[in-house]
């Protein structure tokens, strides 16, 4: 009993530390008021700087404005999975793949694709609108131009995965009766549909919320008309000062992390009060699909398949078409087109770098994440009472961590604490923000898989004497090999495409593509900024294929994927 | 912009391998320095030992940066990007906690304070090329340094700014050749500028509106912010943009680099002026360098830091950064003529720490009084 309760224990402390550290060291960085190369000093300057500046109060205001687009999300989001799922309309699967192709398509390269499309100046949608004697109608470089990005790219494409598998699960019997007693579609959608599926919405609102906060490069790129525009942003400013602001950078993500960390216990206690009403309510049962019209089934899939060519396919295809111009933007050149940006991009030796670097971060993120992921969900298992709960909370703290602040809180950790010096200037610091950053994502895949799997073979080979391990490697793991592989694509995916967690720990001559992407991008070097978005959206097209493939196998797994919003 | 090469063994084995050819005479003696002292060539031999050097340094030195460094000294070296913020931020925070991953940083005029509390290695008694220490290769006859010591920080480019970027197909160039031209009410809202407020207050649209509180007076400033301003941005090539399609057809703290690069894809409509009465003050743009005194490669910095201020090294990184060279046998290179200063002009230096420290913080507060307006 008491070799459990301390194996236990140290399961607990082990997922503490990546859950509690990052925000120990903020904490007391934050009341470091020391000059430069001197000792720790306490103090509250720092405190007293942020509290007292002015733009904290607007940066935060901005900050939650541009969430705005978490409930416009939602409901385009719930739209396109009620088409796919329920409705069932033509063109469903290419809908659900193009959710999955956005989930992993990198961010930054394609803000150059909306660039191209929505800048004020020069975009080819304003010169469209002009060309009909309109006043231009967008500024992709404005509140309103940023929250359009996210919306397209991220939020809907992913909510729309989150909520599709909550609408299959779905008992159909209710919606059938409605129809079947004469109600019109809207209706059944609003009285029954909607009603049964809020509490699975609303989860995914407030994990979507949390990620909308965070967001960085974005706003990074596109708010430079407006600098320390929000609180991510105006940190990165902080710390990017000569010399740098770290205490204050410090102080405000404290903040900023108590917010969000809040949130993040709401979200953590919601997800389990959702999976004991998911228990008792017998999801999946029910009769027949509904049978709606095929009008408003043609109707709604031309609709979804224009909202999702426009919002997905457009920017993509102006990316590829930046990457051939031969001043990004300007079509008022006698020579508008060239293909030598791909040559000298390709050409570098910096680009055979990036790629291997890209990969070799990809794969030592991605590979041992997926088993260290599933090995946490397997103990998980095991946890029962306060033990279970506090191990969820843990693992679901990182959710509400930023990526430029873990960032941030890495680099401090490895160049203050002894043990992790020896670390300093390897890649072994970005995998292991990188893991943190996706720890809660990661575990809770594994976890829906495991409670998925019928636990017979397991409970067998535990009977025969095989030890837990034993039984994990041996019969657990083989089992879950479908759900590993998606974590491992999902961190995959995650690594090769992240800027925020990896900008201040990657070592000297350790660029990842995206990495180099952003660089060309600050540089305003977008003509070989669009040529490495497009081969990194192309690896990311790969990946989504498997991923999609390896989705449809796993059914409910996928829901937990969805809530990178 | 980096090569690759991030793994220790795999470094250190490239090094040693690269020595033992060098002592065996493997590879053909290198064509540069002209006649290398034996202190050099043991220098060099030690610094490939190291594994090569690491520099923190602009984005847009390329390939050729690095190839010329190599062609001329045979040490491998990693160029990584440290002109942006998070460059900074590492140098700062590593060389101020003593664990430099890099031997040098080629950036902007950021180190004083490091250097002050003896956090930098001194370049200057690590000079031993006697093309670098001569003075007369250089112009005013000695290489200029911005730390007042003239030991940590040398400022090898010096180019003019300040200039006024107009699109000449809606602004006649003859219209504007003073500063107070700028304040025709013919030109109300229809300037842009570089945002002065980025973080750490060291873009170009801080520097210039610094230069011209010292230069034309605060309420110039406060003319030239409330009425003539239209827009102002942190994005360098946007001004430019601006300019070339006549959205704004006047843009302040305008960098050459984008200026340039529009010019040669067949942008034609860009003219660049410098004002007649004060022509712009004197900018070190991402020239400086710095060694850190934790940096892990010592002889390959010192290696690097000498090739750098080399008639060889300031060729290529002129070229690259398409800024003159205060080197006297660096001429004609790649480079806008406006950026060249005029002989006989006396220009601010605004890289100078003693300016930094004695005038610039009353303009700092001028700024920020017109800022709040």
């Amino acid at each position: 009993m008491r070799g459990i309760l301390g194996w236990r224990s140290a399961f607990l402390v082990l997922l503490a530390v990546p859950a509690l550290g990052p925000v120990g060291v903020i904490l007391a960085q934050s009341f470091d008021t020391s000059g430069l190369g001197e000792p720790f000093r306490f103090g509250v300057g720092a405190w007293r700087a942020v509290l007292g500046a002015p733009e904290t109060l607007s940066t935060f205001t901005t900050s939650l404005l541009l969430t705005v687009r978490v409930p416009a999300g939602l409901a385009i989001g719930f739209a396109i999975a009620w088409a796919v799922v329920r409705l069932r309309v033509p063109g469903h699967q290419v809908f659900e793949y193009l959710c999955w192709f956005a989930y992993f398509l990198p961010t930054v390269p394609m803000v150059s694709g909306w660039v191209l499309l929505m800048d004020r100046d020069f975009g080819l949608l304003n010169a469209a609108v002009a060309g009909l004697g309109l006043p231009a109608p967008f500024d992709i470089r404005s509140p309103g131009g940023i929250v359009w990005v996210h919306l397209s790219l991220q939020t809907v494409p992913l909510l729309t995965i989150l909520m599709i598998p909550a609408l299959r699960l779905l008992d159909r019997t209710p919606e059938d009766a409605a129809l079947v007693a004469g109600a019109r579609p809207a209706r059944v959608l609003g009285r029954v549909v909607l009603p049964l599926v809020a509490p699975a919405i609303l989860l995914a609102g407030l994990a979507s919320w949390i990620k909308a906060l965070e967001a960085f490069e974005v706003e990074q790129l596109l708010g430079e008309r407006v600098a320390s525009f929000v609180v991510s942003t105006r940190i990165y400013g902080m710390v990017s000062s000569e010399p740098p602001r770290m205490a204050e950078a410090m102080a405000l993500s404290m903040i900023f992390l108590l917010l969000l960390l809040g949130l993040g216990l709401l979200y953590s206690r919601a997800l389990r009060w959702r999976g004991q009403g998911a228990a008792n309510r017998g999801e999946g049962s029910g009769g027949a699909r509904p049978s709606y019209g095929t009008l408003l089934r043609r109707s709604v899939s031309v609709a979804v398949g224009l909202y999702l060519a426009i919002t997905i396919l457009l920017p993509f295809g102006m990316l590829v078409m930046g990457s051939f111009m031969k001043l990004f933007g300007f079509f008022a050149l006698d020579q508008v087109w060239t293909t030598s940006n791909w040559s000298r991009v390709l050409g570098s030796a910096s680009f055979g770098a990036s790629l291997r670097a890209t990969l070799t971060l990809g794969l030592a993120t991605a590979l041992p994440g997926a088993l260290l992921f599933g090995l946490i969900a397997a103990g998980m298992a095991r946890l029962r009472g306060p033990q279970a709960a506090a191990a969820s909370v843990l693992v679901w703290l990182p959710w509400a961590f930023p990526g430029i602040i873990l960032g941030v809180a890495i680099l401090e950790v490895s160049l203050t604490f002894p043990g992790m010096r020896m670390l300093h200037g390897t890649i072994a610091p970005l995998i292991l923000g990188l893991l943190i950053r996706d720890l809660p994502i990661g575990v809770h895949v594994m976890r829906n898989a495991l409670a998925e799997t019928d636990s017979t073979m397991a409970d067998a080979a535990r009977i025969s004497g095989a030890g837990w391990l034993r039984t994990f490697l041996r019969i657990s793991l083989p089992l879950q090999m479908p759900a590993l592989t998606l974590v491992f694509l999902i961190l995959f995916a995650g690594a090769i495409r992240d800027v925020g967690t990896i900008l201040l720990v990657a070592p000297p001559g350790f660029q990842t593509l995206s990495l180099q992407t952003f660089n060309y991008i600050s540089n305003s070097q977008f003509e070989m900024a669009t040529v490495l978005g497009t081969i990194v959206a192309l690896l990311a097209l790969a990946v989504s294929v498997l991923a999609h493939l390896l989705g449809r196998r796993l059914g409910s797994v996928r829901s937990a994927v969805g809530t990178r919003a | 912009m980096n090569t690759d090469r991030f793994g220790l063994i795999g470094r250190r084995a490239l090094g040693a391998a690269s020595a033992c050819l060098l002592l065996l005479g493997a590879i053909p003696a290198l064509a540069w320095p002209d006649s290398p002292s034996d202190e050099w060539q043991a220098l060099v031999e030690a610094a490939t030992a190291e594994g090569g050097v690491t520099v923190l340094a602009n984005a847009n030195l390329g390939d050729d940066f690095i190839a010329a460094f190599s062609a001329d000294t045979g040490v491998p070296i990693t160029l990584s990007v440290g002109e942006h913020g998070e460059g900074r931020a590492r140098f700062y925070r590593e060389t101020e906690t003593g664990q430099a991953t890099f031997d040098a940083f080629i950036g902007g005029r950021s180190s004083y304070e490091l250097a002050d509390k003896g956090l930098l290695t001194a370049i200057a008694p690590l000079l031993i090329l006697p093309e670098v220490t001569d003075g007369a290769n250089w112009r005013d006859g000695a290489m200029p340094w911005i730390d007042p010591a003239k030991t940590y920080l040398p400022m090898p480019i010096g180019y003019v700014s300040a200039f006024v970027l107009i699109n000449k197909d809606v602004i006649d160039p003859a219209s504007v050749r003073v500063w107070d031209d700028l304040l025709s009410p013919d030109l109300a809202g229809r300037i842009a500028m570089h945002d002065p407020t980025v973080p750490g207050g060291t873009g170009a649209g801080a520097s210039v509106s610094l230069f011209l509180a010292e230069a034309k007076g605060q309420a110039y400033l406060e003319t030239l912010y409330g009425t003539q301003f239209g827009e102002t941005t942190a994005d360098y090539r946007q001004l430019v943009d601006w300019v070339a399609r006549g959205t704004y057809p006047v843009a302040l703290g305008t960098r050459a680099l984008d200026i340039e690069r529009y010019r040669a894809e067949g942008v034609d409509n860009l003219a660049v002026l410098n004002m007649q009465d004060v022509p712009g003050y004197i900018s070190g743009g991402t020239s400086i360098m710095a060694i850190p005194a934790s940096a892990p490669n010592k002889a390959a910095a010192q290696v690097f830091a000498n090739w750098f201020l080399s008639r060889s090294g300031q060729t290529a990184f002129a070229r690259a950064a398409r800024a003159p060279s205060f080197r006297t046998d660096v001429t004609g290179g790649d480079w806008p003529e406006y950026l060249n200063p005029e002989p006989g002009r006396v220009y601010i230096n605004q890289y100078d720490q003693n300016w930094a420290e004695t005038v610039e913080p009353a303009l700092r507060t001028v700024l920020d009084d017109v800022l709040s307006k």
